[in-house]
């Protein structure tokens, strides 16, 4: 036969303050493991949704990023003979030539510079570029005339269309402001690619990206390419190339950081939840004896402490999630691989319910021992003590 | 006669003491590793601040940008400028699907005067670095991704560059911010590179007399008529640039720290509260043998400085060795390899006695009321 819960109950209602500290030794580590993973999910999604999932990026081989690219005239001819390649409705391949530079800029914060890339394009990587939307003025065009991101004119103190920025060796207009939401786009200068080439004495594109017919194809057509002896390149496709160009090693090393957090929190928790139980345990010896003379088994008295402490570390859990929530109200600005990022940290419902297993493991930890200790009472010692 | 007291009591329910000791370890030295990253950042700018070193790069771009490497004698020209160092920034690969190196051609005589941490390196190590013309310095960090030794012969394949670069790695960089990073003879490099002539980037130190502000307009206007524009910045200008993109990451760190201190506060001070409620009648009997609630006080705050004290000795020199051995690696910015350093140690054990004070504040305060209550009672 079980204990009642209200037993329980009762009795953490009697050490109501330790309890509660408990609760919120808790409830903190849940805060913690929940929030950091809630930003690494956060940054991951801007991520997966930034690339366009029917698009390809062909780089030099070896680069690990754009502004480290460089391709030979050939490999355009290579890739222009590929039927997978989607065509606009005048037939023209969706096939943008791009070229990348990192510069700084004075930013509006006064503290010093930030860096922005500025990317080359010809008008047809509006079409391979769905994302990016022009809001007003016009695209980018010849004559050192730019678009700017709508992230990027606000963090570089409010530019307006017609407003003139100097980078490199000239004087640019900007001629149109875009946006592009859910993705990581919004914090670049977009400018002619000739204009920008010129200005850079850069002979090379950087890269290409090419949107296909059918998704489908993507990984195939991108191995081909990477495969091809003719043409030393990496194709991949471009939701990939931004994840693990940018952001994979803070990603992955974000998320190694809140996992260890979480472990040695939880086992410092559980040591907190194991204290309260020993001294609830040694505090009630005549209680226990007295459970055991009214015929309850060992195992009920093992349950009903074990149970005692899993009450206290899952409430901790759910008030920590509960508090972690939160997380996902604040927005934040992130410089990942030479780029700032802003984006809202993202709570998922798999990190809340991992932070509940958390709160369940403390509990199972820190109740364990103290509810054996409690199972090996001796009824006559515990009455004894009368 | 306090001491006694305290360390009898410690000591009578060890089980509870250990738990919580060891509770405490761990939460300072999580809270250690995080500290260590904000102080490693922090370093990082007021070393900076007082730095003598100017950077000069193309003034339209970074990385990439050039300048043609003649700038470099005009430079040395410029009055106030001591040591000069022409730069080329590369980034390799050894292998496909491994992780990329990135590094410096630099002149090898004169980077050791710009980087303080080259100093550390042995003399016999770095003669061998001057004297080899396929020389590399190789990170601490890549050495141990890599696997590799002292002495072995690398072929670095080029991504920013259409070359094959062989090395021989004669020495290892221990720390700073390049040991992630690699340096090689930046004349091998420009005898094999076919964009001949260009340097990324030029590092100069600054005389004793003249101030990084006058010497930045100095050789600005040097250069202003030229058809290559160039700008010349500070360290610490460099630096903010990408700290200041970081901030909210560093905010982040700080309330984790502050987080773990104060669930490690939670801890100790329900230890040191359920040791006070069990020991009711005993203070009872202190009171009766002359203690004031003033000593009662100490007595329990001295409990807790000492068991939050214990742990916090244990978790941060933890912390210390463990950071010193196997480091923290995490890319943040400008930094991605942290040391511990011993200030942020002391840092760490003066903040865990303010944790053990306010740890036993709550349950100290507790038990002098009871005392008092106790002593109503009598009267009464």
């Amino acid at each position: 036969m079980a204990i009642p819960i209200k037993y329980n109950l009762r009795n953490l209602a009697v050490r109501k303050v330790s309890t509660l500290m408990v609760i919120a030794g808790v409830a903190l580590v849940v805060v913690i493991f929940v929030s950091i993973m809630a930003v690494v999910d956060g940054l991951d999604r801007i991520y997966q949704t930034s690339g366009e999932p029917d698009n390809v990026i062909v780089l030099r081989k070896g680069a690990s990023d754009t502004v480290m690219s460089a391709l030979a005239p050939d490999v355009l001819q290579q890739v222009r003979t590929l039927p997978e390649v989607a065509t606009d409705e005048t037939g023209e391949q969706l096939i943008s030539q791009e070229m990348d530079i990192n510069i700084s800029l004075p930013s509006r914060s006064s503290q010093g510079n930030q860096f922005v890339v500025v990317r080359g394009v010809d008008p047809i990587a509006l079409k391979v570029h769905q994302r990016v939307r022009v809001i007003s003025g016009a695209g980018p065009q010849q004559g050192n005339r730019i678009m700017i991101g709508n992230g990027v004119a606000a963090s570089l103190g409010n530019l307006q269309l017609g407003d003139r920025i100097q980078f490199g060796q000239s004087t640019w207009t900007i001629g149109g402001i875009f946006e592009a939401p859910g993705t990581v786009f919004g914090s670049e200068i977009w400018a002619d690619r000739r204009d920008l080439m010129l200005d850079a004495r850069r002979e090379q594109i950087s890269y290409l990206v090419m949107k296909l017919r059918d998704r489908s194809a993507v990984t195939q057509v991108a191995r081909r390419l990477t495969d091809d002896k003719r043409i030393a390149v990496r194709a991949l496709s471009e939701q990939a190339y931004l994840i693990r160009a940018e952001a994979e090693s803070l990603l992955s090393q974000l998320s190694l950081l809140g996992v260890l957090l979480a472990i040695f929190m939880a086992i410092s928790g559980g040591l907190g939840g194991m204290n309260l139980m020993y001294t609830a345990v040694s505090a009630r010896t005549r209680e226990i004896g007295m459970l055991f003379a009214m015929g309850f088994s060992k195992s009920s008295v093992l349950f009903s402490f074990l149970l005692e402490l899993l009450i206290v570390t899952i409430s901790g859990g759910v008030l920590g999630a509960l508090i972690a929530l939160l997380a996902g109200a604040f927005s934040m600005t992130l410089s990942v691989g030479g780029r700032v990022v802003s984006f809202s940290p993202h709570v998922a419902f798999t990190t809340l319910v991992e932070g509940l297993l958390i709160a369940i493991v403390i509990g199972v930890l820190g109740g364990v021992l103290p509810a054996l200790a409690a199972a090996k009472v001796k009824v006559v010692d515990a009455l004894r003590a009368f | 006669m306090e001491y006694l007291l305290i360390r009898k009591n410690l000591l009578r329910n060890r089980k509870r003491t250990a738990l919580t000791v060891v509770g405490v370890a761990i939460s300072i030295f999580l809270f250690c590793g995080l500290l260590t990253i904000i102080t490693v950042m922090n370093n990082l700018l007021k070393d900076a601040e007082n730095s003598s070193v100017l950077g000069v790069r193309n003034f339209y771009s970074w990385v990439e940008g050039t300048i043609p490497v003649t700038y470099v004698e005009r430079v040395k020209q410029v009055p106030g400028v001591q040591t000069v160092c022409p730069l080329n920034f590369l980034t390799s690969y050894i292998d496909v699907g491994k992780p990329n190196l990135f590094g410096l051609a630099a002149d090898p005589v004169t980077v050791r005067e710009i980087f303080p941490e080259f100093k550390e390196i042995p003399e016999t190590a770095y003669q061998d670095f001057m004297r080899e013309r396929t020389g590399a310095l190789m990170g601490k960090e890549k050495m141990e991704t890599f696997g590799w030794k002292v002495g072995d012969l690398v072929t670095l394949r080029g991504a920013s560059v259409p070359i094959d670069i062989p090395i021989k790695i004669t020495g290892v960089i221990p720390y700073g911010g390049l040991a992630d990073n690699f340096v090689i003879h930046r004349d091998y490099f420009e005898e094999l590179n076919p964009d001949k002539g260009n340097i990324n980037f030029i590092l100069l130190r600054v005389g004793s007399g003249h101030t990084p502000a006058e010497m930045i307009q100095t050789i600005d206007q040097t250069f202003q008529r030229d058809a290559i524009k160039i700008k010349t910045e500070t360290v610490k200008t460099v630096l903010l640039a990408l700290i200041g993109q970081i901030d909210n990451l560093q905010i982040l760190i700080i309330v984790i720290a502050a987080i773990i201190l104060v669930s490690s506060l939670l801890l100790a001070a329900n230890s040191i509260a359920m040791s006070v409620r069990g020991r009711r009648r005993e203070l009872a009997v202190l009171q009766t043998i002359g203690y004031t609630p003033r000593r009662i006080l100490i007595l329990v705050l001295g409990e807790s400085l000492v068991t939050v004290l214990i742990g916090g000795i244990i978790g941060s020199v933890t912390a210390y060795v463990v950071l010193y051995y196997v480091g923290l690696n995490l890319p943040l910015g400008p930094q991605s390899y942290f040391n511990m350093p011993w200030q942020t140690l002391i840092e760490a054990l003066l903040i865990c006695a303010v944790v053990g004070v306010l740890s036993g504040l709550v349950p100290a305060l507790g038990s002098v009321r009871m005392v008092l209550a106790d002593a109503l009672r009598r009267v009464g």
